[in-house]
């Protein structure tokens, strides 16, 4: 079972000793010590707010006052940017599956499997969810969908809370291109979809709230988009982008309209890189690609929409576990671990310092497929939530 | 931006006085940095009266705005192991240090000691943590209190 960590700890990794000492000072003095005097809500909500979401939900039982500020939605916002603002492993980042030849859906903390890959970090399979394919996350809120006939069902659903939307409906054969994302303007989950039905594709824009939407917008040019028909979301931008020929295509999700940028060394001619990808690293809009089948680039763009930014973030070689046609830089942990997908459907940590690669081990399932996403745990209430229905759903908050 | 070199008057809810650089002061309490800069603390004359900060507080809170002004250079470990020094107290001077830092307004110190209560309560049972923070009035109802533990046993 997991527990909680402390972000100072984890921030502050290679100085272990000196920081664990003062803790235990601390703790030695409250636990031989008198209970503190009564402390005024206000301070209350401070050092709530520096809880990572999980043990919070236990924390709902301790009285009744921290029932209705744990549950109220702005305290929820509060903690997501404190937390996103303090540190955020502090949200403790989990990873996200679902297994397109298994039909498996799956979830494991990643802080287990970076702090100790050889030891095997247990997999949370969710039988109920197994015929879902992902879109994407954002604020710890997951966008997935399930087909049943002609009707695609789309739903966010919060792991950490069990909380799930009535599902927003399209009717089509299959979905070519989509993206899931935040407006934060407006204080609104979309979801972007390009429809096939009946030979004709309609791109169209859902929006999650108290009066769900959909509406049609300007076509995206899908059949032009290279790499990953998911559009890839970037924080604090509310954008999302696909790669367009040798471009950045992007969607503002506030205004809904479309822009381009370059890529870095975005040569047309050049045909020596392959398998180019998006991705978001750090919060930053970030591209990878195969170069001559030898080598991997990352390049992370520091400023969005600037293309003089795009900085080199690694070359990783193609070592014998690490083929050629397949890299998905998922998240950089701390200040130098790369966490990927690699094409072997297994993960891979790639030390940005000294060059190592580590591949960690999952129980009981090595093999977690290519459809993979980071969400960080959060408090955040999907739009018209309902409450679980299964307890299966709720098992999953352990304390 | 006070002076360095200037001095200013605390004074503690026991009538003691004490004498700090401005600077100090004003770097770290948002009230103090108010007060000087809408001129309304007078060098001559005026001392700040902190009714509610007793004596043996106020001298840990200007130890605490005195080192960090002089030390904000330091290494974070040592900082760290400075600050942990520095909370090693009883409840009640945590107590009255985390009310003296949110009279004040001093956001690095009341950030330092939320993580401290924080670190008191994380991974505690729901007992404990109602001893710990003196909660004794939960306000659930004995039939809400009863099915909560029943059905969260390892919780309590």
């Amino acid at each position: 079972m997991e527990q909680p960590h402390d972000y100072y700890e984890m921030k502050k990794k290679p100085l272990r000793v000196t920081i664990n000492a003062p803790k235990r000072l601390l703790s030695s003095t409250v636990t031989q010590s008198q209970p503190l005097p009564f402390l005024p809500d206000e301070l209350i909500r401070e050092i709530l707010l520096r809880l990572p979401a999980r043990s919070l939900l236990r924390l709902r039982r301790v009285c009744g006052l921290w029932k209705t500020l744990i549950s109220s939605s702005q305290f929820a916002k509060d903690h997501l940017q404190h937390s996103t603002a303090a540190d955020p492993s502090l949200s403790g980042p989990r990873v996200a599956y679902h297994h397109s030849c298994h039909y498996g859906f799956g979830d494991f903390s990643l802080r287990s499997l970076v702090e100790n890959p050889s030891k095997p970090t247990e997999v949370v399979l969710f039988e109920e969810r197994r015929n879902h394919t992902v879109i994407g996350s954002c604020n710890g809120l997951l966008c997935f969908y399930d087909v049943v006939g002609i009707n695609i069902f789309f739903r966010l659903w919060n792991p950490c809370t069990g909380l799930l939307t009535t599902p927003s409906v399209e009717r089509g054969d299959f979905l070519s291109v989509f993206g899931f994302g935040y407006d934060h303007v407006n204080d609104k989950y979309k979801l972007v979809v390009v429809v096939n039905h009946m030979g004709y594709h309609t791109t169209k824009i859902h929006t999650f709230c108290s009066n769900p939407s959909k509406r049609a917008i300007q076509g995206i040019p899908f059949s032009s988009i290279k790499g990953d028909r998911k559009g890839v979301f970037v924080p604090g931008t509310a954008t999302l982008n696909w790669i367009l020929d040798c471009l950045v295509f992007s969607l503002d999700l506030v205004k809904e309209t479309f822009s381009e940028f370059s890529l870095p060394l975005s040569d047309p001619n050049d045909k020596t890189f392959n398998f180019p990808r998006l991705c978001e690293l750090r919060n930053c809009l970030a591209y990878c690609y195969n170069h001559e089948k030898t080598h991997w680039f990352v390049w992370i763009m520091k400023e969005y929409g600037v293309p003089k930014s795009w900085t080199k973030l690694a070359i990783i070689p193609c070592l014998p576990r690490l083929t050629d046609h397949h890299l998905r830089p998922l998240y950089i942990w701390g200040n130098n671990i790369l966490v990927a997908v690699a094409s072997t459907s297994r993960i891979v940590l790639y030390n940005l310092d000294n060059g190592s690669l580590e591949f960690p081990v999952l129980k009981p399932t090595p093999s977690i497929g290519l459809y993979v996403f980071i969400y960080h745990e959060s408090l955040v209430s999907p739009p018209y939530p309902r409450l679980p229905i299964r307890s299966s759903q709720i098992q999953f908050i352990k304390p | 931006m006070g002076s360095p070199l200037k001095k200013i008057m605390l004074c503690s809810s026991e009538k003691e006085i004490f004498s700090v650089e401005e600077q100090v002061m004003v770097q770290h309490s948002v009230i103090i940095n108010n007060m000087i800069e809408d001129g309304s603390y007078n060098y001559e004359e005026s001392k700040i009266p902190l009714d509610c900060v007793d004596s043996k507080t106020l001298k840990k809170v200007i130890d605490y705005c005195t080192y960090h002004t002089h030390h904000h250079n330091d290494n974070q470990e040592d900082l760290e192991a400075w600050d942990a020094q520095f909370l090693n107290v009883d409840s009640n001077g945590l107590y009255d240090l985390l009310m003296a830092a949110n009279y004040l307004e001093i956001r690095n110190l009341l950030d330092l000691i939320y993580r401290t209560i924080k670190n008191m309560i994380k991974g505690k049972k729901i007992d404990e943590i109602r001893r710990i923070l003196n909660i004794k009035d939960h306000g659930f109802t004995p039939e809400e209190e009863e099915q909560n533990r029943k059905e969260y046993p390892h919780f309590y």
